[in-house]
């Protein structure tokens, strides 16, 4: 109960439940008011989080306009599960699914259409470069992701997903250069950056393979895949 | 990608986006106060991001004070944690109290107090004020605070009573005078 005898204040809970809350939005309001909203984050950091963000601010774009601003469209799965003039891993995949890639100014969009479904297996990374330790995993019935950091804050992501109908990936393509690497018999794309960065997109029987790393070779990540799809 | 991926809910990491765009200068410039130095500051942010992205249920309203509250906290101490995580590297010790929080002088809205009283309580020491501020203001629960301070529930408990103690202490001196 608050007590005021006189001039005289007892601090009890409910005191402290009433007056609190006025003193923290006061802090918080000088806190903002201080804040400069002009503030350019680096370009590494922007980077980093608009693949954070990317993807759901276009997804809610998409879905609120309809309309797309379009520099090309190239149907890559489309012809590939038609044709099917390739073997091996192209056309193993092509039996599950075909990928439709959009490119726009900064960044290519992925949607996928199911061919045949089949289970969805998730697969455990075997190998993980020495100094890193998992932090996060997480895992549903279309998907599983591992995050995992070193000492120095370095970040190594794995993620695998079923491809669906519904699935949209919208991946930045403001990379600074790009290399190749080989996974089993074939050549992949790795985004790469000047801070170290990579990121590799590779899809694989009825899945996406995702692999986000800040500071690895590309030697370390062949062996983490080579280690991981099975 | 990682950050959406542990959020389950369409809605849910809308709304993490939506609060990343609101709140990012915020997140900032608390961790700015703390490290005074652009490029931790940033990854102090990523660090605060990812802690906020994995309690998306703790968070209520995007505009309420104890989700601004939630942020500021999770920002100052991811923030605190780069510097101890420096300062151990660089062999010296430090204490939170040493880190200066913002000193900037708030007006309070119309109670039936003097603002001489509020003074009081915004002028506790930050490791006291902190955890009065999310239990009197965000109505945590003592394990809650614990979890978010990285603390144990026994120093919550402690810090809440001594609390209590130092501001009835000034609050007396204050009368006599």
């Amino acid at each position: 109960m608050c007590e005021k005898k006189s001039n005289h204040i007892q601090v009890t809970d409910e005191w402290l439940y009433k007056y609190m809350p006025v003193v923290d939005e006061a802090i918080i309001r000088s806190l903002e008011m201080a804040t400069e909203g002009t503030y350019s984050f680096s370009r590494s950091h922007e980077r980093n989080m608009r693949r954070v963000i990317f993807r759901e601010r276009y997804g809610l774009f998409w879905q609120s306009t309809g309309i797309l601003k379009r520099i090309a469209a190239l149907f890559v799965g489309v012809i590939g599960a038609f044709s099917l003039v390739t073997f091996g891993v192209e056309a193993f995949r092509m039996i599950y699914y075909g990928t439709f890639v959009e490119e726009y100014e900064d960044h290519v969009v992925k949607t996928f259409e199911v061919y045949e479904d089949a289970p969805f297996v998730p697969c455990e990374p075997e190998y993980i470069p020495e100094g890193y330790e998992l932090v996060e995993s997480g895992k549903s019935v279309v998907d599983i992701y591992f995050s995992f950091k070193n000492g120095d804050g370095k970040w190594l992501l794995l993620s695998q997903t079923k491809a669906l109908n519904t699935t949209t990936y919208a991946i930045n393509s403001e990379y600074d250069y790009q290399e190749e690497m080989q996974i089993f018999d074939e050549i992949v794309k790795v985004d790469a950056y000047n801070s170290g960065q990579k990121y590799i997109f590779y899809e694989y029987g009825n899945c996406i393979f995702e692999v986000d790393a800040d500071a690895l070779t590309l030697e370390e990540i062949e062996k983490v895949f080579e280690n991981w799809i099975k | 990608m990682i950050f959406l991926m542990v959020i389950d809910e369409p809605e849910e990491k809308r709304k993490f986006v939506q609060i990343y765009e609101k709140y990012r200068y915020l997140v900032y410039r608390v961790a700015w106060d703390v490290l005074r130095d652009p490029h931790l500051a940033e990854d102090a942010l990523q660090e605060a991001f990812w802690k906020i992205a994995v309690n998306m249920d703790k968070l209520g309203e995007i505009e309420e004070l104890a989700t601004k509250r939630y942020i500021i906290t999770v920002a100052k101490c991811a923030a605190i944690d780069i510097y101890r995580k420096r300062k151990r590297q660089m062999k010296e010790e430090i204490y939170v109290d040493e880190l200066s929080s913002v000193a900037e002088p708030c007006s309070y809205m119309e109670t039936d107090v003097d603002n001489a009283v509020l003074d009081i309580l915004k002028k506790l020491p930050v490791k006291y004020r902190d955890v009065f501020l999310l239990k009197y203001s965000s109505n945590m629960e003592n394990g809650e605070i614990a979890q978010l301070l990285g603390i144990t529930e026994e120093t919550v408990r402690k810090r809440i009573s001594r609390g209590k103690v130092m501001v009835q202490e000034a609050l007396d001196k204050m009368e006599e005078m």
